[in-house]
Parts: structure tokens; sequence; C-alpha cells
């Protein structure tokens, strides 16, 4: 039983990844829009090539995390995933890619919805959310792993699982923190400025007045 | 760091789509067989055509890894399984879990197991090996092109980011900041500046990508296909060597050879001459592609054939 639950889990992760990035396909997307997303996946990517050497020591949970707070929910999920994606190219693709894609494009879509409106960036919330992340996307590459290996599927064989791991969770947890501590709120106004650049203005408003739109609001960058 | 290498090998040589689909036979075999026989059918094949394609280097490099994750599986089991009934030791009573014990099911269980995950890391190192990243991108391109495009400039921008960000580090070791030297928290803090850098010099980049990119007319029609992939008699043989074999796993669910009963006891391994039959088509099937991969690397006009 056990095993099915396993294939369908597979396949249901599959689909709602495909099912993302076909949304994505179908809506009108800007080119500089694209080689953004690209560039913040690459950035988020090659946070974990560097620290490869150090398991779970890496900067790209809260990369994610803090992209998907300046454009949006599913921005962060695309960056996170795509990072996930192609950084894998460079480190071996394997049964975690779809998971990893998934728990860093939830960590972008979590970063999105919290204090989304906000016009200060709330540093130690996100050292809190950047720090339970860690244990999270831990939590998620594990579910896959008890659910083919592990019988019976219990809180205790669930709980033995996640034991195993807790040293590199912890270690994840810390970094993230770590960098969201010391570079978030510097990151936050950078990402900010090229979100504004992302902006135009239209001179054909009403009576003539400049109308701001913003332009990653209208193509769905938002 | 993982390069793509090409190399004279059969399976690189194939439409990507057919490697794919013998690869997602055997990770989908891998995960819903439990039956012994079946897994290690499984293995055998994977591995021997893994060996074919040149990557039983890879393969022993990442035996310690499997090895850990295997005394883990073999922990976990032992840990929260009391479902056996050939007790081989008891153990102490912990709280939460109860008295510990091992048996026989469980370390049965917990190799098969093994079994399994080794199955599904092998197949995805042939996956590493023998697909084509450019090629398996512009495979997909054809039904999710604005991914596939995402995907191509992300993993372009990774190599050239990480030459970005070592020629910045040299321009600031040059300036007098030392990384190499002090505690580590002042040496990861001395490298924080850099980030910004990489951060805002990127980005700037990205800009003109974008404007780039709409000069070439991006989004203006169907993009071009930049790959031809031919289909030849060896994708064929494997393709239906991989249909056929999911059929053969799907019957062995239907009717319950592929499964087998750990608990209590353990169950009988073969059951009637049918399984048996099964089992050995299964295998036969599955070995296909080594088989063909070995006579590509032997006869020159098996290689010109298939």
């Amino acid at each position: 039983m056990s095993t099915y639950l396993s294939l369908t889990s597979l396949i249901l992760v599959i689909s709602a990844l495909a099912a993302v990035y076909l949304w994505y396909e179908r809506r009108h997307t800007a080119p500089a829009e694209v080689a953004v997303i690209a560039t913040l996946a690459a950035l988020a990517g090659l946070g974990r090539v560097p620290f490869a050497a150090i398991p779970s020591f890496q900067p790209t949970t809260f990369l994610v995390l803090v992209c998907g707070h300046v454009f949006g929910p599913v921005p962060g999920f695309l960056i996170g995933s795509t990072a996930a994606f192609a950084s894998n190219l460079f480190l071996g693709q394997g049964p975690w890619t779809p998971w990893q894609m998934l728990a860093w494009g939830l960590a972008g879509i979590s970063g999105g919805l919290l204090f989304r409106g906000n016009a200060f960036f709330p540093r130690w919330t996100f050292t809190g959310v950047a720090f339970a992340w860690g244990f999270i996307f831990g939590w998620i590459l594990n579910f896959w792993h008890w659910i083919t290996f592990v019988y019976p599927l219990t809180i205790q064989s669930f709980t033995a699982t996640i034991l195993t791991g807790i040293g590199f969770d912890f270690m994840h947890a810390i970094a993230n923190a770590l960098f969201m501590v010391l570079l978030g709120p510097e990151l936050v106004i950078i990402l900010r400025r090229f979100k504004r650049r992302l902006t135009f203005y239209s001179l054909n408003g009403k009576n003539g007045e400049s109308q701001k739109r913003a332009a990653v609001q209208k193509e769905g960058l938002s | 760091m993982l390069v793509f290498q090409v190399k004279d090998i059969f399976l690189q040589n194939l439409h990507p789509a057919t490697t794919l689909a013998y690869l997602a036979v055997i990770v989908a075999g891998a995960v819903v067989l439990s039956h012994p026989l079946f897994l290690l059918a499984l293995f055998i094949s994977i591995f021997a055509v893994l060996v074919a394609s040149g990557g039983m280097e890879n393969w022993l490099q990442g035996g310690r890894f499997f090895f850990v994750l295997m005394a883990m599986l073999v922990l976990i089991n032992t840990l929260v399984n009391n479902l056996g009934a050939t007790v081989l030791l008891w153990g102490p009573v912990l709280p939460g879990l109860g008295r510990i014990t091992v048996t026989l099911e469980t370390l049965v269980f917990a190799l098969i197991m093994g079994i399994r995950l080794i199955t599904v890391f092998t197949a995805f190192m042939l996956y590493n090996l023998t697909i084509n990243p450019d090629r398996a991108l512009s495979l997909f391109a054809r039904f999710f092109p604005r991914s596939a495009l995402l995907m191509a400039l992300t993993t372009k921008t990774i190599p050239y980011l990480s030459q970005k960000l070592q020629s910045a580090g040299e321009i600031a070791q040059c300036r007098g900041v030392n990384f190499h030297t002090g505690s580590r928290f002042s040496r990861i803090r001395n490298r924080l500046p850099l980030l910004r850098v990489l951060f805002m010099s990127s980005l700037e980049d990205s800009f003109n990508i974008g404007e780039s990119i709409q000069a070439r007319a991006y989004g203006s029609g169907p993009r071009t296909n930049y790959f031809q992939h031919s289909r030849r008699p060896g994708d064929i043989l494997v393709m239906a060597a991989s249909l056929f074999a999911l059929l053969l796993i799907a019957l062995s669910l239907i009717l319950g050879w592929g499964g087998f009963a750990f608990y209590p006891r353990l169950d009988v391994m073969i059951v009637s001459m049918h399984q048996l039959v099964v089992l050995l088509g299964l295998f036969a099937l599955l070995m296909l592609p080594f088989f063909a991969a070995w006579g590509w690397n032997k006869w020159n006009c098996l290689r010109w054939k298939i």
C-alpha cells in the first residue's frame, strides 16, 4: 500500500510543478521578466554549488524567501523551483529533484505571502521564518524517503526518519537565519530598486497626468 | 561539480525520450514492486546498463553514500517496527518506542528497501550520465517553450556568475581584503560585500539579457527547434522493451505477484510458474538495452544497424 502512495505522491508533485510551469507558459511574459527570474534563480542555485562541501549550509532558501517577498508568491515559486532544477544539473539530478523544486517553490510562496504590503522589511520575523524553513525543507524531502522505504507509516517512524537528518536540517536553519540577519534588509532594498525599474509610466492617463503602472503587475509578476 | 560529458555510447545516441521512458519504467517499477526477486531483476538490469555505459566509477564513488542511507534504513526500520515474528535480538526499552527488537523480517525488509533505494539511485546516475541536458531541454521546449528558455537562461547564468564571483573576490583581495585568515565568522562576513556586488551587477546584466532576447524577436511567434532528434531502430527496440516491461509490471501488480508479505513471517518467494515466467520476461526486457549497449561497443555492424 505504501508503495502506491510513493508513486502517487511523486506523480502529484510532478503534476503540480507541471501545472505551475504550464500556467507560466500561458501568460504573456515580458523578456525583462524572464531574464530577471532566470538571474535570481541562478543566484539562488549558485549558492548551493560553492557551499556544497558543507552539507545544508547554503543561502538558497534565504534568497528564495527574500525574492518571494519582493516579487510575489508566483515568481517566488518559479525562482525556487527553477533554482533547484538548474543547480541539480551541476550537482546531480535524483529522486530528490521534484521534492526540492516543490520545497523551494513553497518557500518562495511563503515569502511572498508574508507581510507583502509592508514598506519596511520585518527582519526578525523573516529570520524566524527562514530558521523554520530549514526544518520544513528537510521534512518535505524526508517525506518521500519515509513513504517509500519505511514501514509501518506511523508518527514514530516519521519522527525517526526526521531525526536521522536533524543535524543537516539544523545546519540549514542556522545558515538561513544567519544570511537573513546579515544580508536580508540590504538585499530587499536592492531587489525593490530593481523591481521599480521593471515599472513603467504611461503619459496617456486622464487629463495628461502621468499614470503609474507596474509592468510587473500588468505582466503578472506580482 | 558535475559536468555532462558527451561520449560515444549507445544510450547517448538514442532519442532522449527513449532513455527517459526506460528510466521512468525502472523508477516506477522500483517504487511499486516490493517482491525481492522483481526488485533484484530491476537492479541488475539498470546496473548492467550503467556498467555498459561506462558509469561503474561514478557508481563506486557514490557507494559510500548508498551504504550510509542503507544503514539508516536498517536503523529506522529496526527502531519503529515490531511486526516481525522471528526475534533475533531483544533490545532495551526506549521511551516512546517501547521494547526494541531486531527481527529477521525487519532486517530482510530493510535489505530489500536498500535494493529499492540503490535501484532508484542507479537509475538517476544513469540519467546524469546519458541524458544530455541540452537535448532534454530541447525536447521539453516543444511543450514548455518559455519554461525551457527560463531553465536554459538559469543554467547558463550559474557558471557565469561563479566566474564573476571569483573575479570580484580577486579584486577585493588586491585591495587588501582577507578571506583566508581570522575566525570562521569574520571570513564569512568579509565575503558578504561580494554577494552584494554580484547581486547588483548580475541584475543589471539581466536587463541587458531581456533587451537582447527582445531584439531577437522573443515572443513574436513559436520558437524554432534547435535540435533534430532522429529516431533509429535502437529507439524502437528500447521503447518497445520499456513499454512491454511496464505492461508486465502492471500485470504483476494486478495479479499480486509483484508484492511480497514481509510480516509477520516472510512469504514464499515464488507462488506459481506463471509468476516465474513473468519475472524472467521482465528481466529479459529490461536487459535488452544492456545487450544493445554491449553490442554497440563490440560490433560496428550492430552500431550501424541500431
